[in-house]
């Protein structure tokens, strides 16, 4: 007998839509960081986080109040902890510990290696990532909080630079967009002290007419040129 | 002042959300006279207990109407178990008023109200 029909479908559509936006908003509101960035530690929270968000869009065999809460709950313990570490020192040597000095002037070290249970596969691994496959090469390796290692090489195993050869480099510029999409970006031909008659001056110097015409435009403040992308390709 | 606003407009989803996860409690009460499931109940359990099966069943309908009304708006806040057991409490009412079993009638009717009383916990 069929009493009523409970609309699933629609519930799970609410719930995933509160889920998603909640998610986003909170993302927002703990930063910028990017994955290769986050400590294990912070990488644990955001899978929580997010497993709890999974849970509040589909479980329906409990309310979606309590997983809010708990999604709540877990943002602000997040963000007191990066606002502690950000305000305190020794908080932060405490909760996302320090790095770890593996390679000391050539020499590996071995106790600080098992103290993090990080064995010597892990740190070739590592090493070859960063495209060096000898050992000898390295004076100093430092295995950040994040996980990533830090390689200074041996002086003599150093890439030379412009400085040690004595070469003067031309100043390096960005290279602000002025057309994106057909469109004019105002805002940067401000930053750039032109304006749009100025621009399509430009244009016409380049047989375009309209800047419609234009998929993408970018002025280089260095050598003071366009440019151009036309959306019609010869 | 355009930060402001985002960040308004932002406190308003968060609001609204809270609004709808908790709107059970409000929700249930009735809005007419077709959607009073508590009234219903103590209706119910009063003809029972007087054995006015004819009254018994007419209340019996307006439940399952009243019922069907309130949980169409209550579906997004509460445990979907809950309106489960609840369906299935309906269902066992429905045959112990059909053969007029005052005892399972109404231990069925009490453990229903339960569960309505147990809805937005």
């Amino acid at each position: 007998m069929k009493v009523f029909k409970l609309d699933e479908t629609l519930v799970v559509i609410v719930r995933s839509i509160i889920a998603f936006f909640t998610l986003f908003l909170f993302s927002r509101l703990l930063g910028k960081q990017q994955i290769s960035q986050l400590t294990f530690f912070e990488y644990v929270l955001g899978i929580t986080i997010g497993s709890i968000a999974a849970t509040l869009s589909v479980d329906l065999t409990s309310r979606a109040w309590p997983h809010w809460v708990g999604l709540l709950v877990w943002t602000v313990t997040v963000l007191a902890l990066q606002y502690t570490t950000l305000k305190s020192s020794a908080a932060k040597k405490f909760l996302v510990g320090r790095p770890t000095i593996i390679i000391n002037n050539g020499v590996v070290m071995e106790e600080e290696m098992e103290k993090l249970r990080y064995t010597l596969t892990d740190l070739l691994e590592q090493l070859r990532n960063k495209s060096i496959f000898d050992l000898s090469q390295v004076a100093f390796a430092v295995l950040e909080t994040n996980g990533e290692l830090s390689v200074l090489l041996k002086s003599e195993y150093q890439l030379v630079s412009r400085q040690d050869i004595e070469i003067t480099a031309k100043e390096a510029s960005l290279s602000p967009q002025v057309i994106f999409n057909g469109k004019v970006v105002e805002q940067n031909l401000a930053y750039l002290n032109k304006d749009v008659a100025w621009l399509i001056n430009e244009l016409k110097g380049y047989g375009i007419n309209d800047p419609a015409e234009v998929f993408v435009a970018t002025y280089n403040t260095v050598t003071q040129m366009l440019y151009i992308d036309k959306y019609q390709d010869q | 002042m355009q930060k402001l606003f985002y960040y308004l407009i932002a406190l308003a989803i968060l609001i609204a959300f809270v609004a709808i996860m908790n709107s059970g409690d409000y929700l249930r009460k009735p809005f007419s006279s077709h959607d009073n499931v508590a009234l219903c109940v103590n209706n119910m359990e009063k003809h029972i207990l007087n054995e006015n099966w004819e009254e018994v069943n007419n209340d019996y309908k307006e439940l399952k109407k009243a019922w069907g009304i309130v949980v169409k708006r209550i579906q997004f806040s509460v445990e979907k178990d809950e309106i489960n057991y609840i369906k299935i409490n309906m269902a066992r009412l429905g045959a112990y008023i059909k053969v007029e079993d005052k005892a399972e009638a109404l231990a069925e009717l009490y453990e229903l109200e339960e569960h309505w009383n147990n809805l937005n916990n």
